[in-house]
């Protein structure tokens, strides 16, 4: 009995506490406080559980929780392997400083209860996603965040007009309230698809819990092999479900609209915790759809990675895109964010789907998690910084003085520059290693589409950090404030990430190895699969060299664009129609959300009239004043028989006479 | 003797003759003389029944309930006859279509 | 001598005090309504620790009296794994919802009738127990006569509920609503009728499973129609709109129970017993269900008026049960009877909110309501507590009972084709969408009221919500209290 058996309990339990305490206490500093201490808490237990990265064994603690009448009783366990512990670790250390910035930040905010305690449940929820050892216990964790997401990017939901995100004129504004409902909405899609395909692959496997589905997969994947097209079915609905939560294409609409909540509601959930659930669980479920292509053969499998590959690079392209004309600051790092991720679907689809590329590809798409994880919650509480110092929420209003905000433009442009992937920093060994995953799986269209994206990141990110840094004109004048704007507890926690991105980064060589030693341990462990082939495009220096070569064309081609013109991109662009329509389809965000509105909204908005006043009335005048409108006149046409007259009675007996004579002499 | 049929017959004959004076006429003494006819009608039924019963005997209580019943439609007239005066003196007419005050 | 009478004091001791609330004639003024709700606390006292010991034991209570000896009539009362947590949620809801009344059928009262009127608030709390006796009755019987007795015992005091304190046009609806169930309960006697010729002159329950061949398929059409009518699928639903929106909403919860109830009835008659038969009707059924389901859903999206959404969210929720139960596997009825019980708690929180809304500010038609959680925010959060137990959002009950419940549905499908089981499971995903859109346009946005037109929440209305919550979320983070006893009484 040694601490490592309660750390997974401690670890997602905390927050749990913490929410209950913030419940419980009346002062915003001690709920700040007490939400803060109980994420470090689980922090700590996380490092505790580290040692055990070394030890390549799955630990999975059970206890009896729902007995079903059949298959394995689902328990109440956690899985501790190299994977959750990584994961555990990322998602507790960046909770921690993010809840320490929200301290400066929502410090003059009202609703502050709903605030701490959603923000430690949240974390508390998403602990438990990471550290269930089945699926329903995942699942619960996964729903509970998703409610979470809803209740903080509506946390302003009294929807002042200050808080409202879109625009500028004449673009439509959206309110927070309708914003959380469609994030809900969207997620909640890909949640019942999720959730139908794991009944699925229960009907078949009898059981929830992730080491034995993986241990029992030969036989439960071969029967449903039996009927064609049912793994596909799982494997498309699992991945609808991480497409919602992971703001992948075709469900990616909510994200760009989530950015109306506060910022650290933006850091912690959408870009550094939620969103990556659905790398997590591509993660875990990558080893049983892995042994069941390549180990026993089962072709349908091989779709699961090619589905991944596919949503991760349509999703990097597009919305990389998209964030070349957005206007709002949150909105642009939102749409990174979504494009980061889906490098890292990338490197888990190409990890699969040759031998040679796996390790690479998993390490890589790990490791870019975690350097995600690092820069962008970083650039986002730098970009809540900047929105609460000039007060405006477009980077083409207003700008940071850069004379008063020294730190925080350090800080910013270190965590940018691990964003476009420029060396040493942490950024550029991550995505190197996804490219050359794609590269080594013979992925052509995958590695070149990577560097493409690559291009147009750099050309976004140069594009922010320019407008917000300004040194022109137009110097911010929100608040009035002369002194330096910055307090220590908004900077530190900026500060640690970025600081952590350079040290990962100039450790880079040796951290991705050991990142490599940590997977494939894991996944030999998880794959029995011992030696793997070497890949001849792994180690070369081609990816590196072709990825900065994209750099520097990408940074100079936008210093003599942003800097040197002055952004001056209205004249550029009316003078060329082609980049006219393509400045319009990006702008219009490829018209997806447009096409989803008009197909779902409005449809639904519209019909809703004509089912309730036509189809609904109709049937209720039918059965409710028809069916009794017949008795009526049955019982009139009754009554009018009885005419009270004399003569019409006895006419009444002569029939009745006549009848029984004809029965009489007839019968 | 005369088969029983014919005097059934006549009965029937003088009940149907009742039965079309109360579906036609509408005055009211000639309404109370049809119902008259149809109890003689009744009447002639019963005497002819009971008669070719059991061929030769002539049942006794079968006179008697018929003399009565005489005896009641006489009475039933009667009082008809009294009630018809009365509604004419309040209708001025003795035309049954008119005299719908009851009728519900 | 009190313990062994338990199950007989649930259903008597309410007629009891009832008889004596109506005998008093108001004088009793508003202890009257006191009085009752302790006798309800009481009987739900008695039905959790009924709970308790059922649940460590495993053994039913079976309590039999001798009703007439010549007629040879017995009362039997049967606690056993399925109709226990039935009876138990049942008896719970009257207990909240009469706490509930108070303040609400008072101001009922004075809106109707001018003034307070003590006679009618306590000629309500009388007419009120008897749901409580009726539908425990109906959930403990073991004879098909007396089931249909504590039906109907349910049935006659929700129409004069309607009647004396409804909304608009309540006359005509109490009688339409009277007329309907009445027909479903014709129908459930007809059935009755059938199999008492059928098996040898007996009304038991149990001795449904004797009645054969071809007069088994017309018993089990007669019970089925008769109560499907009584949950409202589609074709027969017409009038649940009208009559749910126009009802007192503190019997809301109640009236949404009956249309539940056919769910347990259809497992304890067909299910357990004339399991063949019913087999019969498991696919034409199981499609029913479905267009219900979604027809419900859309006719839920298109209200505007806070009550009668609630009204029309009670057919698809309905439907779901009505999908699990006729999918005819274990899990599929296990869960479809935890579903029902999720939803009632949670309809009964939903509805309960609605007349929350109304009770503050006078205004049903949602168009014209916004920002309320600002001045209500108890309100706003059972609100969101009620909608994720319908949307089958975790930690509440409702999130257990639906995969539970589907997973039958998906064993199923491996006969049929997996059609019916993927429509029904992103019909759910409607769900989300009617609960949490009105959510957004009655609590969130800016408030188009004053804040001092409004008024205060009365703690009486909010506080037995939340244990109602409560109980759901304990079934949702530990289900195996509804399902270890579900499972271990069914086939």
């Amino acid at each position: 009995m040694n601490i490592t058996d309660f750390a997974p309990w401690i670890c997602w339990i905390s927050p749990l506490i913490g929410a209950l305490l913030t419940l419980l206490s009346r002062d915003n500093t001690v709920k700040g406080v007490a939400a803060s201490s109980s994420v470090l808490v689980s922090w700590i237990s996380a490092l505790l559980m580290v040692p055990m990265v070394s030890t390549n064994q799955a630990l999975n603690v059970k206890s009896g929780w729902i007995y079903l009448p059949e298959g394995e009783p689902t328990s109440l366990g956690m899985l501790v392997d190299s994977l959750s512990i990584i994961m555990v670790n990322i998602v507790s250390f960046v909770s921690f400083l993010i809840l320490v910035y929200s301290t400066w930040y929502m410090r003059r905010e009202d609703g502050q209860t709903r605030f701490w305690a959603l923000m430690s449940l949240f974390t508390s929820s998403m602990l438990l996603l990471v550290l269930a050892d089945n699926f329903i216990l995942f699942f619960i964790g996964w729903k509970m965040v998703g409610l979470c997401s809803f209740a903080l990017i509506g946390h302003y939901y009294r929807d002042e007009e200050r808080y409202w995100i879109g625009g500028p004129p004449p673009s439509p504004f959206q309110k927070p309230s309708t914003c959380a409902l469609k994030a809900l909405l969207v997620t909640s899609f890909g949640d019942v698809a999720m959730l139908s395909g794991i009944i699925l692959i229960f009907v078949y496997s009898k059981t929830f819990n992730f080491v034995t589905l993986l241990n029992s997969s030969p036989e439960w994947m071969l029967k449903m092999a039996q009927s064609p097209g049912l793994i596909l079915a799982s494997i498309i609905l699992l991945l609808l479900g991480v497409a919602g939560k992971s703001a992948q294409f075709p469900l990616h609409i909510w994200l760009p609209e989530a950015m109306a909540g506060p910022a650290p509601v933006s850091a912690l959930i959408h870009a550094a915790t939620m969103v990556k659930a659905g790398v997590y669980i591509v993660a875990r479920l990558f080893p049983l759809y892995y042994n069941t292509y390549w180990i026993v053969g089962i072709q349908e499998a091989r779709f699961f990675f090619q589905i991944v590959a596919f949503l991760g690079v349509a999703t990097a392209f597009l919305t990389a895109t998209e964030a070349v004309t957005a206007l709002e600051i949150k909105k642009i790092l939102a749409y990174s964010t979504m494009s980061q991720i889906g490098y890292m679907m990338m490197g888990l689809g190409a990890a699969g789907l040759s031998q040679e590329a796996t390790i690479a590809g998993y390490s890589g798409s790990m490791l870019h998690l975690l350097s995600h994880a690092l820069f962008k919650a970083a650039l986002f509480m730098s970009a809540g910084a900047v929105i609460h110092l000039t007060g405006s929420i477009y980077i083409h209003e207003k700008s940071l003085d850069k004379r008063r905000t020294r730190l925080i433009w350090f800080f910013t442009w270190v965590s940018v520059l691990s964003l476009i992937g420029v060396p040493p920093f942490s950024g550029f060994w991550s995505k190197d290693e996804v490219l050359a995953a794609c590269l080594e799986s013979g992925q052509i269209l995958l590695f070149s589409l990577g560097l493409l994206t690559a291009f147009v990141t750099c050309l976004y990110s140069i594009r922010m950090m320019y407008h917000v840094f300004r040194v022109d004109a137009k110097v911010h004048d929100g608040g009035g404030h002369t002194h330096s704007e910055e307090e220590p507890v908004m900077v530190a926690p900026i500060g640690v990430l970025s600081g952590l991105s350079l040290i990962i980064g100039i450790l880079g060589y040796w951290f991705k190895n050991l990142f490599k030693e940590i997977f494939h341990g894991f996944l030999s462990m998880s794959l029995r699969l011992e030696t793997y082939p070497r890949g001849e495009w792994v180690e070369s220096t081609l990816i590196p060299l072709s990825s900065i070569s994209v750099i520097a064309i990408a940074s100079v081609a936008s210093y003599f664009y942003y800097v040197k013109y002055r952004a001056d991109y209205v004249n550029l662009i009316v003078r060329n129609p082609i980049l006219e329509k393509l400045h319009k389809v990006f702008w219009n965000r490829w018209y997806i959300d447009k096409f989803y509105e008009s197909v779902f909204v409005r449809s639904i908005l519209s019909v809703r009239s004509g089912i309730q006043g036509k189809l609904e009335t109709s049937m209720d005048v039918l059965l409710n004043i028809g069916v009794p409108g017949i008795f009526s006149r049955m019982s009139q046409i009754l009554r009018s028989m009885q005419t009270g007259l004399l003569s019409v009675n006895m006419l009444y007996v002569l029939i009745f006479l006549a009848v029984m004579m004809i029965f009489l002499l007839v019968g | 003797m005369l088969p029983v049929l014919w005097y059934i017959t006549t009965a029937f004959i003088l009940y149907s003759v009742g039965i079309y004076a109360l579906i036609t006429k509408r005055n009211l003494i000639r309404l109370i003389l049809g119902i008259e006819i149809m109890v003689n009608g009744a009447h002639v039924n019963f005497i002819a029944v009971s008669s070719y019963w059991k061929g030769g005997f002539i049942d006794p209580s079968v006179s008697s309930i018929v003399i009565i019943s005489i005896g009641l439609a006489a009475s039933v007239s009667a009082v008809l006859l009294a009630l018809a005066y009365q509604a004419y003196k309040c209708y001025r007419t003795l035309d049954i279509r008119v005299m719908r005050r009851l009728r519900g | 001598m009190w313990s062994s009478n338990l199950l007989l004091q649930v259903i008597v001791i309410p007629i009891i005090v009832s008889i004596i609330i109506l005998l008093t004639r108001g004088r009793l003024g508003k202890a009257g309504a006191y009085i009752a709700c302790a006798s309800l606390t009481y009987t739900s006292l008695i039905l959790v620790s009924l709970y308790i010991q059922l649940w460590s034991s495993l053994t039913s209570i079976y309590e039999e009296y001798s009703w007439s000896q010549f007629l040879r009539l017995k009362l039997g009362l049967l606690a056993d794994g399925l109709s226990l947590p039935i009876a138990l949620i049942m008896n719970l809801l009257c207990t909240v919802c009469a706490f509930y009344s108070i303040p609400y059928i008072t101001h009922r009262i004075e809106i109707l009738y001018g003034g307070e009127n003590d006679k009618l608030l306590n000629l309500y709390f009388a007419i009120y127990l008897f749901f409580a006796v009726g539908l425990t009755g109906v959930a403990l019987s073991t004879d098909l006569i007396t089931m249909y007795l504590f039906l109907e015992l349910v049935l006659i005091p929700s129409y004069f509920m309607i009647d004396l304190y409804g909304y608009h046009d309540r006359h005509r609806i109490a009688m339409m609503y009277f007329i309907w169930n009445h027909l479903g309960a014709g129908l459930f006697l007809a059935g009755i009728v059938l199999a008492y010729f059928s098996n040898g002159g007996s009304f038991n329950i149990f001795d449904l499973a004797k009645v054969q061949g071809g007069s088994a398929f017309w018993v089990c059409f007669f019970i089925l129609l008769g109560w499907l009518i009584k949950m409202a699928i589609f074709g027969f639903h017409v009038w649940l709109p009208h009559a749910h929106g126009e009802h007192p909403t503190s019997i809301a919860a109640i009236i949404a129970t009956i249309v539940g109830l056919g769910n347990y009835a259809i497992v304890r008659l067909l299910v357990n017993n004339m399991f063949n038969a019913f087999q019969l009707f498991g696919l034409p059924l199981m499609i029913w269900s479905l267009v219900t389901m979604v027809y419900g859903a859309f006719l839920t999206l298109a209200q505007d008026d806070i009550k009668r959404l609630y009204a029309c969210s009670t057919i698809s929720q309905n439907a779901y049960s009505i999908l699990g139960i006729a999918s005819c596997t274990t899990l599929g009825v296990v869960g479809g009877i935890f579903y029902f019980i999720s939803h009632m708690i949670g309809k009964c929180i939903l509805f309960s909110v609605a007349g929350i809304v109304v009770y503050l500010s006078e205004v049903r038609d949602m168009r014209k309501i916004s920002g309320l959680a600002k001045l209500a925010p108890s309100t706003a959060i059972l609100a969101i507590l009620g909608s994720m137990i319908l949307s089958a959002i975790p930690p509440l009950s409702g999130f257990q009972a639906e995969w539970a419940m589907f997973i039958g549905i998906f064993e199923k499908s491996v006969e049929i084709g997996y059609l019916v089981a993927f429509t029904g499971i992103f019909a759910t995903f409607l769900t989300l969408v009617y609960t949490f859109w009105p959510i957004k346009r009655v609590f969130f946005g800016q408030p188009s009221f004053e804040s001092n037109s409004v008024k205060k929440e009365p703690p009486m209305m909010v506080i037995p919500l939340f244990i109602l919550s409560a109980i759901s979320i304990l079934f949702g983070v530990y289900p195996d209290f509804i399902l270890r006893l579900l499972t271990y009484s069914s086939i």
